[in-house]
């Protein structure tokens, strides 16, 4: 699976803008026209004008901080052991063929149904989340890393061998690149499952932290100021996904 | 300055689903300095197993190989450059990594990994692609990556496996003409593996016909023709002479490796 960078020329940007311009639209329409009840659905002005009040106030620096830190421990624990354990079951047929499945049916467990036992382990503070997010994202990481080393093309490896490829060069210069798009995919679905499952494990149980504040003004039907929280989220996760685009573009060849 | 290769009483079986399936039966053969040699048989028949022994990437259940005055017991990168089937070129490279890469494998000097890397994609043409990844070249243009990558090693001795076995015929026809002035002119000695008749009657010095698996050297034909071969060989008498003594002796054998296909 290769993922396209968002903005590729003129024609399909307009394309993309105009659907958000649609969406926004359709939003407006309907809440101007009082289909949907400001209670639960409030215009695009009345969420743009809490957004501008959010970001006066001093809750949000601590909370963007909350959720983000505990989002770079989390991810950043599930990189390194995912890509170690992903790669050391992909050097031998044996390991793989023992704990690929295992991994692919532990993957499978929904790991949310864990968060009390975090919380009665690790407490409301940011490590219960830390440990919901890094189980999230640890899985794709080391399954997709397991394929990408496991797929590589034996002619390159021989190609590398026969060229005289010591074990370092060979891991440098043809395993890594050779995994590198299907262990990058890993780590992108890594990166959108910890997010999001951070965010849920702060509308469970925190004090801090966006998702927090996500479900405290929902819960006091403050529902304008809700979606001023919702629409930081998703501006934050597009920019993320804009980032990691132009990057993977520039590493991809013509 | 030319090496031989000498490969005595070669056996080798793989593991198929726990069963030994015997691919190669005390094979023996000898091919002299800068000589130009076949191993043509049906497929299956265990002639790329037996390229993969002679350049040490593949270690025999039984028999021993020698290239030069040196036992091979794992690949010789120095001495033996391979090319593989198309997809053998790094495609996260361009055509000037491939070729450098190689070379740092082998711990050249930086400034001469250059100058070969040039010289070898001169010899075969490729010096205007220096900077195009391998998906943005035709599959003849790829098999030219691949034999300058093999030239730059600068090894005595030339294993290719299959090299044109992707191309469409016409291609196959240009890069063999080519590949015929080339190699005469490097004086390497070569050992290609190919299932194209056509291809072995107008390389070889010698052709090594193979029988269906186990495979075995059924027998030895000569092709008396200097090299380098010019196109008008191919239409030639002394051509379809060897063109239909080979096939003669195939002809069995592909019929026996269907039937075990077909089991």
């Amino acid at each position: 699976m290769t993922v396209q960078p968002l903005v590729r020329d003129s024609r399909s940007r307009t394309i993309q803008i105009a659907f958000f311009v649609l969406v926004l639209a359709a939003w407006w329409t309907m809440t101007a026209t009082h289909h949907i009840s400001p209670l639960f659905l409030p215009g695009p002005a009345a969420v743009a004008q809490q957004i501008g009040r959010i970001s006066h106030a001093p809750t949000l620096a601590v909370d963007i901080s909350y959720t983000l830190g505990t989002f770079v421990v989390a991810y950043t624990l599930a990189v390194f052991t995912g890509l170690a354990v992903g790669y050391v079951v992909s050097t031998r047929r044996f390991f793989t063929r023992v704990y690929e499945p295992l991994l692919a049916s532990l993957y499978a467990i929904p790991i949310v149904v864990f968060f009390p036992t975090f919380i009665l382990f690790f407490g409301t503070g940011p490590n219960s989340k830390i440990a919901l997010g890094a189980l999230y994202a640890f899985f794709p990481i080391a399954l997709n890393t397991i394929a990408g080393f496991t797929q590589v093309d034996r002619h390159l490896i021989a190609a590398a061998r026969s060229m005289g490829a010591n074990d370092t060069q060979l891991l440098r210069r043809v395993l890594v690149p050779a995994a590198f798009p299907i262990v990058a995919t890993g780590m992108r679905i890594a990166f959108i499952a910890c997010f999001a499952s951070i965010l849920a494990g702060e509308m469970i149980a925190s004090d801090h932290g966006l998702g927090h504040q996500i479900a405290q003004t929902g819960q006091m039907m403050d529902i304008a100021r809700m979606f001023g929280y919702v629409a930081l989220v998703v501006l934050a996760a597009f920019a993320f996904n804009f980032g990691v685009s132009a990057l993977e573009a520039q590493r991809r060849p013509a | 300055m030319a090496i031989g290769i000498s490969a005595g009483h070669l056996s080798h079986a793989f593991d198929h689903n726990g069963a030994a399936l015997r691919v190669l039966d005390d094979v023996s053969l000898t091919v002299v300095p800068g000589e130009m040699v076949c191993l043509l048989g049906p497929s299956g028949c265990g002639k790329s197993t037996l390229l993969n022994i002679i350049g040490g990437l593949l270690k025999a259940d039984a028999g021993s190989v020698q290239i030069g005055d040196a036992p091979v017991h794992g690949v010789m990168p120095r001495r033996v450059g391979f090319v593989f089937q198309e997809n053998a070129l790094f495609p996260w490279s361009t055509v000037w990594e491939n070729l450098i890469v190689g070379l740092e494998f082998q711990g050249v000097a930086s400034a001469e990994r250059a100058a070969r890397a040039t010289h070898a994609l001169k010899t075969v043409g490729m010096s205007d692609f220096a900077k195009f990844y391998p998906d943005q070249l035709s599959g003849g243009m790829k098999q030219r990556v691949g034999l300058a990558r093999a030239l730059a090693l600068q090894t005595d001795v030339l294993l290719m496996d299959e090299p044109f076995a992707a191309l469409d015929e016409q291609t196959r026809m240009i890069l063999g003409e080519d590949l015929s002035v080339l190699l005469s002119e490097t004086g390497k000695t070569i050992v290609m593996v190919t299932h194209s008749l056509s291809e072995a009657v107008f390389l070889s010095d010698r052709i090594f016909v193979m029988t269906a698996r186990p495979g075995r050297i059924k027998a030895i034909v000569e092709v008396r023709r200097e090299h380098p071969r010019r196109p008008d060989f191919m239409t030639s008498a002394q051509f379809n002479d060897v063109r239909a003594e080979l096939y003669t002796l195939l002809h069995d054998e592909m019929r026996a490796a269907a039937a075990i296909a077909a089991v």
